[in-house]
């Protein structure tokens, strides 16, 4: 019996993880901005799921749940980084404030709980990170540019932090979800306040389909939970893995993309290096 | 003939752009925090070469130095966000103020400065935004997590920046140099101040590192960065090196064979599957 510590676990992937991981019998410190929506979890389970509220951009709030979650089931073995939300603007018509938030919730939030977990992690020589990512990482759209980089940013510092702790015993996981069934769409989705005429034909449009996309996302969030459980109690696990068949086709054209991209620059990239004797 | 505004542009690869971009025939804003560097450059040209100075950080500056080249030049037509530098920590040993100031220099600034250059090139329905991004962003090494989080999410942006402007005639252009003989590994390096013993064998820190070479030649990577912006349709992306080559084909190939060892893990979470 494992314990995790499962932020943003009021709705979507992380309360159908959370469900997942109560269900087979293991201890969740389930956290949400408002703990109200996490009564059912520990209604339901009230000996293995302690709710906590958590602002992940909050210091004094990651310290307390880690330290609520070590002091009630003795260790946190699972972190899972799921919170986080959209944001809806094209790159001219955010604001330094929108994009601030942005970041403190899916960037330096997440970064701060890795951080508050290590100690105990390393001194155990197990445990395992979790950063739930998106595919709107590898490919970003008209409207997500600080949404992607985000998520860009939290890979980029997983995969450095994978490296480093990996010979300490810890296993770090990126998750890519595609699209699935979840709230992301609706509730957790914000917008830039300012918006140009110029973009109506791109940024603008993604603005409303965002309307009409929400409720037939492919991707089913307890078939989701399930295997990320399988992956994390089973021997191999990769680094990075796709959920969703969509998630897939879109990472197999983006990387056939920039192979192309750079083939086609590619007798330019090498005009760069020093001659034979310099190098 | 068209007007460039070069961040960083006192040493290294912006240094060798502002020379070659004035070379060319082009007028160029060259800014940087310390511009003292940059004087002769101004004085042997003072009809192409405005020398401003810019810390990418502050808003007022970057407001006013925006300002300036349009009231000098009539307005910018490439953007080249080149200034930035490395910071070296576990993720663990990462300090707060040394990642905020990381961050605000190599991605927010950037995107302020892009946010500031575009309406200007939206108005003359032309314009090129060169940001200067890493290998790293693509392949992080212990020790480089926070330099590449803020690369790769400066390339994040790009992708998003491409598709939004295409329409109105503007390009977008991301550069991933390797490793080229700069001032990167010395002046622009920036290190955790407290460490933790337990990555000290991860990171290196044990026992003299020696490096590599660096293979590049930043005025033979400022050449090919010219000639990409002044292609009739300038690439998405642009690797530097034959080492970043190398390392691109790399990672790109783990990433496909991760991708289909686990296909049917990934594919099992659809609603209909």
């Amino acid at each position: 019996m494992a314990t995790w510590l499962i932020t943003g676990a009021s709705s979507g992937l992380g309360a159908a993880l959370a469900r997942a991981v109560l269900d087979r019998g293991h201890n969740a410190v389930v956290t949400a901005r408002n703990p109200d929506h996490l009564h059912d979890l520990v209604i339901a389970h009230p000996d293995t799921a302690l709710a906590v509220p958590l602002e992940v951009g909050d210091h004094e709030q990651v310290v307390a749940a880690v330290a609520a979650a070590t002091d009630r089931f003795g260790s946190v073995d699972v972190l899972v980084n799921n919170a986080g939300h959209g944001y809806r603007a094209a790159v001219e018509e955010a604001s330094t404030d929108e994009v601030g938030e942005l970041f403190a919730t899916n960037f330096f939030g997440p970064v701060d709980l890795v951080k508050e977990v290590l100690p105990q992690m390393r001194r155990r020589r197990a445990g395992t990170i979790i950063n739930v990512s998106s595919i709107g990482a590898p490919r970003s759209n008209p409207a997500s540019g600080y949404y992607t980089a985000t998520k860009a940013a939290l890979e980029g510092m997983s995969d450095a932090l994978n490296r480093e702790v990996a010979p300490l015993g810890i296993r770090v996981m990126v998750l890519e979800p595609g699209a699935f069934r979840t709230d992301f769409s609706g509730r957790s989705l914000a917008q830039s306040e300012t918006v140009i005429d110029d973009y109506a034909e791109t940024a603008g449009r993604r603005r409303k389909e965002n309307d009409t996309s929400h409720g037939t996302q492919p991707g089913d969030p307890d078939r989701a939970a399930q295997v990320v459980l399988d992956t994390v109690q089973g021997e191999a696990a990769p680094f990075r893995l796709l959920l969703g068949s969509d998630a897939i086709s879109i990472v197999r054209e983006e990387l056939q993309g920039r192979i192309e991209e750079i083939d086609a620059w590619a007798h330019v990239s090498r005009t760069t290096d020093f001659d034979g004797d310099d190098a | 003939m068209s007007t460039w505004f070069i961040t960083g542009a006192s040493s290294g690869l912006g240094r060798a752009l502002t020379e070659q971009a004035v070379a060319a025939g082009h007028q160029v804003v060259a800014t940087a925090r310390d511009t003292s560097t940059l004087a002769d450059v101004a004085a042997q040209h003072p009809d192409q070469v405005v020398v401003l100075p810019l810390d990418v950080t502050d808003p007022d500056s970057r407001t006013s130095a925006v300002a300036e080249s349009e009231r000098r030049f009539g307005g910018i037509d490439v953007l080249v966000n080149n200034a930035g530098y490395g910071y070296t920590a576990a993720v663990e040993e990462g300090e707060d103020d040394a990642v905020s100031r990381l961050f605000a220099t190599n991605f927010f600034g950037p995107a302020a400065l892009i946010r500031a250059a575009l309406p200007g090139m939206r108005a003359r329905g032309a314009g090129t935004v060169v940001n200067i991004s890493s290998i790293g962003a693509r392949a992080s090494v212990p020790g480089g997590g926070y330099y590449s989080a803020a690369k790769a999410a400066l390339e994040g942006l790009s992708g998003a920046l491409r598709k939004e402007v295409e329409q109105l005639g503007l390009h977008v252009v991301v550069v991933e140099p390797g490793s080229f003989r700069t001032d990167f590994r010395g002046r622009s390096a920036a290190r955790a101040s407290t460490t933790i013993d337990a990555y000290d064998a991860v990171l290196g820190r044990t026992g003299d590192k020696v490096l590599g070479p660096q293979r590049g030649e930043p005025a033979k990577a400022a050449a090919a960065i010219l000639e990409a912006v002044q292609a009739t349709e300038p690439p998405g992306l642009l690797v530097l090196g034959t080492d970043a080559l190398e390392g691109f084909r790399q990672v790109a190939a783990a990433e496909a064979q991760d991708v289909a060892a686990y296909e049917h893990l990934s594919r099992s979470t659809d609603t209909t599957s």
